[in-house]
């Protein structure tokens, strides 16, 4: 029990953040935070609360006043499981730590129960506080008493046990089963494909709600739990007992949610003794020998490039090769219309290519405003998302002192990070857009105008991001993932990503419905208003993050 | 070469890890940094290179002042850090070229010198693979070839000897020799104390940040009669 509560707390340890190094930087963590919590976690938990208060309110007089909150604690854990698997098989294979605690007398369950409790306590703070914003909109709408509100408490932080010991499961036997591809990186790649196709197939999924007649869904109610409710409380057996557990105030639910949970952490760790060890041992990175023929030319086919480019090159080149950011930092840079997709099908019209360029051709204002916004919420979110700027800096992790000691200004390197930061959202953008403003038959002008708005606000971004990661780095990381997992810069990044897109997008939709404004006028209101924040970003970040660089000192 | 003049850098406000150095590494001279654990080695060659800032005092390479003119200072520069892990998913030639590129070494010289360091430490073969499959010892092997690619007047070298194979450590402590009989400066840290006892001309020994003795091993075993450099060193820090 000792090992595992101080494996336990030196992993939680290296979760957080370093302090500040003075007080200019402090007072900014300080801001961004506050902008974090209000700009996302606060109006995210009040949307989902207010959601399932909307749900419990409607069902009730049918008797089902707790499938809101039951749906949306399911879709939590879903979440909670997508996200966890590669988490979990980073945290259990591939961090850098693993090499230094195989040698150590440690059973196989002490490691695997001390990094579950880790990365449960690092993924669980966000989503306690959205499970408490559920647990206010359903007790609000249901008018819970005392002891039901006490009760639900000890549903809010152990909820994620049971998606997380699934994904612990999942990746044990695929890492004790998958021996023979010994390498790390092809397995890495392997898992990251796998999470992908997850992804995709569950957003494929969402989209096969299109038909989803609400009359019909009331029928099926009537006549008693939908099928697919019973599958997902077959799958996740703690939400339908922690919601009977303050539902209906009851004691034995509790203990029935506890032992549920019990008994799923003793079968892990079961498990662990006997699929961990084989998994983990033996996976390494070797590196074979060139042959003579290829050897002679290695040397011979060195090319001279200048030190910006040079560094560029090797910025990408990493992001290209880790798996971790290849697939969080680039992939999803092309995976939005996956996203876009689910969407449209989940509107009650139908949206396609044709009538998409049937709209353009009559003329219709509306599609005109709707790709402007559009492009604008896009761009600001995919460069946000993907994190390559608001990483920039604390990617650089115990190599950051190399930054410091080559004599490349702080201000080439500032801009090629920004300018790698730039590239891949708008590559991401620009490969779909391109063709699909030639197949919408859309006029050379408007697209101009879009890729120009999609180019600015990708640059606005991505200056702020990289601005905000110099203001305090993420420096000291055992993996790629921690690096940006625990980085908190990601998360402020987006906060304001997202505070900007609203602020334009809302800001320009009210402007033109509520107002005569010709959508030429808009169209120049946006384009001067990036153009004047990118300018006032670029310099004062341009100054002040360099000083930043040069200021930091390694943690 | 290499003037360090009153240099002090208190981390967090309380830790005092170098107090008031002074140093002065001449062309054509080795001087070993010679210290324990925590000494304040490592803080003054990050602050030689322009890593860490110093609180006070001055650093100059070669006439440049690592602060006001650091740019050319860094440019005279070959560092090699404590870790080799640096930039695995490169590929080692990749590696090369990007500090040739930095230091803007001409394709020619780049070519010849990749050419001779990589048949030196036994690198050709695995030039082309990522550095993440490379042992600890070749990665410090690239390392070494990185930081002298750009043939640096002044090398700074931390822990250069940790990791590499007999061969490669005597190619490595060689070229030291040549380079400083070159009329170049070499400024080593090393816990290996027969390296410095052949190798340097000078040695520095420091314990909590300051200077116990700088001068010739001869001038050391003077003070220290009918004792080895080994019990000499553990004498002074020992009494600190």
């Amino acid at each position: 029990m000792n090992k595992y509560l101080s494996l336990t707390k030196t992993f939680i340890s290296s979760v957080e953040m370093s302090k500040p190094q003075d007080k200019r930087r402090a007072a900014m963590m300080v801001v961004l935070s506050l902008f974090a919590v209000f700009g996302i976690l606060i109006p995210i938990s009040f949307g989902a609360g207010f959601l399932v208060h909307v749900t419990t309110s409607l069902l009730s007089p049918m008797g089902y006043s707790d499938l809101g909150i039951t749906l949306m604690l399911h879709a939590i854990s879903i979440f909670t499981f997508i996200f966890g698997i590669s988490v979990i098989l980073n945290e259990l294979y591939f961090s850098n730590d693993i090499e230094y605690l195989l040698p150590w007398p440690l059973r196989a369950y002490q490691i695997v129960a001390a990094k579950f409790t880790a990365t449960g306590f690092s993924e669980n703070i966000m989503q306690a506080i959205l499970v408490l914003a559920c647990v206010i909109g359903y007790g609000t709408a249901a008018r819970m008493g005392l002891l039901n509100w006490l009760l639900s408490v000890v549903g809010l932080i152990t909820l994620p046990i049971i998606p997380l010991v699934y994904c612990t499961i999942i990746c044990m036997f695929i890492m004790a089963f998958t021996r023979l591809i010994k390498n790390k990186d092809i397995m890495q790649r392997i898992s990251v494909i796998l999470i992908f196709l997850f992804i995709i197939v569950l957003f494929w999924g969402i989209a096969s709600f299109q038909n989803m007649d609400m009359d019909l869904t009331m029928r099926a109610l009537s006549k008693g739990e939908p099928e697919f409710m019973k599958l997902l409380n077959m799958l996740l057996p703690g939400v339908p007992l922690f919601v009977k557990t303050f539902s209906e105030g009851s004691f034995f639910a509790l203990i029935q949610y506890l032992a549920i949970n019990a008994v799923w952490i003793v079968v892990m760790l079961a498990l662990s003794e006997v699929l961990y060890f084989k998994g983990v041992i033996g996976r390494t990175g070797s590196v074979r020998k060139s042959s003579a023929k290829h050897r002679a030319t290695i040397i011979e086919k060195c090319r001279v490039h200048s030190p910006g480019f040079s560094y560029f090159l090797k910025e990408v080149r990493i992001l290209l090769r880790t798996p971790i950011f290849f697939s969080n930092c680039i992939l999803v840079n092309f995976l939005w219309p996956v996203l876009i997709y689910g969407v449209i099908k989940l509107l009650p019209y139908h949206i396609s290519i044709a009538s998409l360029r049937a709209q353009y051709a009559s003329g219709d204002i509306n599609i005109r405003v709707f790709f402007l916004f559009g492009t604008v919420a896009l761009s600001v979110i995919v460069t946000a998302l993907n994190s390559i700027s608001s990483n920039a800096i604390s990617r650089e992790g115990k190599h950051f002192s190399f930054m410091k000691y080559i004599p490349v200004p702080y201000k080439t390197q500032w801009n090629v990070k920004v300018r790698v930061g730039i590239l891949f959202p708008v590559l991401g953008i620009f490969i779909y857009y391109i063709p699909l403003f030639i197949l919408i038959r859309m006029p050379l002008t408007d697209s101009l105008l879009y890729l120009g708005i999609c180019l600015l606000s990708v640059c606005l971004i991505a200056y702020l991001g990289i601005y905000i990661d110099s203001n305090q780095p993420k420096l000291i990381w055992d993996d790629e993932l921690s690096a940006l997992r625990e980085n908190y810069n990601t998360f402020f990044t987006m906060a304001i990503a997202i505070g900007i897109g609203l602020f334009i997008c809302l800001g320009g939709f009210l402007l033109f419905y509520r107002t005569d404004i010709i959508f030429s006028a808009i169209a120049v209101i946006v384009l001067l208003l990036l153009t004047t924040a990118n300018l006032l970003v670029f310099i004062l970040t341009s100054v002040h993050g360099v000083k930043n660089i040069e200021e930091q000192e390694e943690t | 070469m290499i003037q360090i003049e009153n240099i002090t850098k208190t981390y967090n406000n309380s830790i005092r890890a170098v107090d008031s150095l002074n140093l002065t590494v001449k062309d054509g001279e080795i001087v070993g940094f010679i210290g324990p654990n925590g000494a304040g080695k490592s803080t003054t060659l990050k602050m030689l290179t322009g890593i860490l800032k110093p609180d006070s005092g001055s650093i100059h390479i070669n006439e440049f002042d690592i602060r006001k003119n650091a740019l050319e200072a860094k440019q005279c520069i070959g560092y090699i850090a404590d870790s080799p892990d640096m930039f695995l998913r490169l590929k080692g030639i990749e590696f090369l070229n990007l500090i040739s590129d930095i230091y803007k070494v001409p394709l020619d010289v780049r070519k010849e010198r990749i050419s001779s360091f990589a048949a030196r430490f036994d690198l050709t073969d695995i030039l082309d693979k990522p550095m993440q499959g490379y042992s600890h010892g070749m990665r410090q092997k690239m390392m070494v070839t990185a930081a002298l690619v750009h043939n640096p007047s002044v090398w700074i070298l931390d822990e250069p000897l940790t990791g590499l194979d007999p061969k490669s450590a005597y190619e490595l402590k060689h070229m030291m020799r040549e380079h400083a009989d070159a009329g170049n400066s070499v400024l080593f840290s090393t816990h290996v104390l027969e390296v410095a006892e052949k190798l340097c001309d000078k040695v520095l020994i420091i314990n909590h940040g300051k200077t116990l003795f700088y001068g010739t091993l001869e001038e050391l075993k003077e003070q220290y009669p009918d004792m080895d450099l080994e019990k000499i060193f553990l004498e002074m820090t020992a009494h600190e």
